[in-house]
């Protein structure tokens, strides 16, 4: 014992985003999940490992592995060990991601799973105290919970605890993108508690109440919360002894199941949602471009690829092939989600689709602004690719180019960059109706602000002439 | 289904009277809803919560002896 404790007691950090639950929290040794846990969670935790459902979900990789640690096993220093009953150790996600950076079926997915899970312990007399998508994270293109003391033995005639924060944060977001086609994901980025009952109530309108669900979850719920929401009754005690019980609960469930499957958005409006078949360049500057990028990600030994711009996600395939995981990302929501769908489809396991604007990126946010980061802080790349998405930046973003290429060097050692030349009609398109204020906005420039911070290893133009590609390492003597 | 219709128009009856409740608990309007969200099987436990309050809701009994008895 005192060996791992000497070795490494001083190297663990507190997760800044585990502090709600008063009966645990998570620590991070290395590369090691450490959970410490109260008396009671600890028995729970011995109870849920004895379900069935426990067991059949673990094997499905649809629950985080987890084990209890052996007392001299515990790499946190003396003062923590004595704050908790116990330890849990569970295994590591290879990259954290949020809900606000998910499409809409990964949201769906995460929701479908939480069901799953309830019904599956509520049948064996269990439950989950919360429900929130926090709680669950995308390994290999699929959901998995891992907030394992979430599960808890289920009072009697108890109702779903959870049912207000499921609605708050995943069915609300879904009916919105599905029903009204705005975009959840600002909605969740700026408030850590989803979209709140009364302010979906006013998103949906009068009409909207003929929709599955508004009527009952929505409004409804609404009109009950502004209504009887700070009564001073015991409406639990209330409902145990109306007789509420766990089928009450299931059935809800499986209403709920029912409406998340019908929900459908196709993504009206999506401006990359089909560009592949119609991107500019000819069949063989694109096999040359593939060829380029796929030398490249081989020879650069990344383990963690980031695609910024990766649309079709076409790249991000290829880069997947060779490096241990890819984080393919887009602004459009739409071409993400298709880009989801398919990998889903094709059970391509190393890539993680998420919606993000690099010109706006994730922030760190939420309680002391640590309780979420932004994605470098979770997932620093080792290689970053950057194609055809230079003049979106720059020109549509304003962000001047030699920023650009700072951020992009500070954020990792590697980099494949396209630079889409003014000729081109991409480019062409975007100034159409804009002033040109964007003298940066040249090869020349480019090549320059590289040379500051990297070391250019190869390059190619494309037969184009409008299109050149850049593969470089940072030069760690530059500033 | 019929009697989710019912339930949703005695709830409806219900939230044109009077609150008989004062303070807490944020998460209790979600509660009570599970009741009508509960299917066949909550007919019963709704009727037996809000039984008072239906009363009251048609011209029958008191909202005093509701507030004294709901609990």
């Amino acid at each position: 014992m005192k060996r791992a404790e000497v070795v490494s007691a001083d190297t663990f950090s507190i997760e800044a985003g585990s502090f709600r639950d008063r009966d645990g929290r998570i620590y991070r040794s290395d590369d090691r999940i450490i959970r410490g846990v109260s008396q009671l969670a600890l028995e729970e935790f011995q109870k849920l490992q004895s379900t069935r459902f426990y067991t059949k979900f673990l094997e499905q990789g649809q629950l985080v592995e987890s084990h209890i640690l052996p007392a001299d096993q515990v790499p946190l220093s003396q003062n923590v060990q004595q704050q908790w009953a116990g330890f849990l150790e569970h295994s590591l996600i290879p990259v954290i991601s949020y809900p606000y950076e998910w499409t809409f079926g990964m949201l769906r997915d995460a929701a479908l799973l939480q069901l799953d899970l309830l019904e599956a312990a509520i049948l064996e007399g269990m439950t989950l105290k919360d429900a929130t998508p926090y709680n669950i994270q995308f390994v290999s293109g699929r959901p998995v919970f891992i907030d394992i003391p979430s599960f808890e033995t289920l009072p009697a005639g108890a109702p779903w605890a959870g049912y207000r924060q499921f609605c708050e944060m995943f069915l609300f977001p879904l009916m919105l993108q599905a029903y009204k086609g705005i975009d959840f994901q600002p909605l969740m980025r700026s408030s850590i508690d989803g979209v709140g009952i009364q302010m979906a109530a006013r998103l949906f309108g009068f009409r909207d109440r003929f929709r599955s669900g508004v009527l009952t979850h929505v409004w409804l719920q609404a009109k009950l919360d502004s209504r009887y929401g700070s009564t001073s009754q015991n409406v639990r005690s209330d409902l145990k002894s109306a007789g509420f019980n766990k089928e009450m609960i299931l059935a809800n469930i499986r209403k709920m199941r029912k409406l998340l499957i019908r929900l459908k958005w196709q993504g009206d409006g999506s401006e990359w949602g089909s560009y592949e078949e119609f991107h500019n360049y000819s069949e063989d500057d694109h096999l040359l471009k593939e060829a380029f990028i796929e030398e490249c990600v081989a020879a650069s030994e990344a383990h963690l690829v980031w695609d910024i711009g990766c649309n079709t996600g076409q790249f991000s395939k290829i880069a997947a092939a060779h490096a241990s995981g890819v984080v393919a990302m887009d602004l459009d929501h739409f071409a993400v989600e298709r880009l989801y769908r398919e990998i889903k489809a094709e059970g391509i396991e190393d890539i993680l689709t998420l919606v993000q604007n690099v010109a706006d990126p994730s922030p760190n946010w939420g309680w002391r602004n640590s309780e979420r980061t932004d994605l470098k802080t979770r997932a620093r790349p080792d290689l970053v690719l950057c194609l055809a998405l230079i003049h979106h930046v720059v020109i549509s973003a304003n962000i001047p180019l030699e920023e650009f290429i700072g951020w992009l060097a500070d954020t990792s050692d590697q980099l494949v960059i396209e630079y889409v030349a003014r000729s081109d009609d991409k480019v062409e398109a975007l100034l159409r109706n804009k002033e040109d204020k964007y003298s940066d906005y040249s090869r020349e420039r480019l090549e320059q602000a590289l040379s500051r911070h990297y070391k250019i290893l190869r390059q190619q133009p494309l037969d184009s002439g409008n299109r050149f590609l850049y593969w470089c390492a940072r030069n760690d003597h530059s500033s | 289904m019929n009697i989710r219709r019912f339930l949703i128009v005695t709830l409806l009856l219900l939230l044109a009277t009077e609150p008989v409740f004062a303070y807490l608990d944020p998460g209790t309007g979600s509660m009570l809803l599970q009741v009508i969200l509960g299917g066949v099987a909550a007919v019963a436990v709704a009727i037996k919560l809000f039984w008072y309050k239906i009363r009251a809701a048609v011209g029958l009994g008191k909202k005093s002896s509701a507030e004294d008895e709901t609990g």
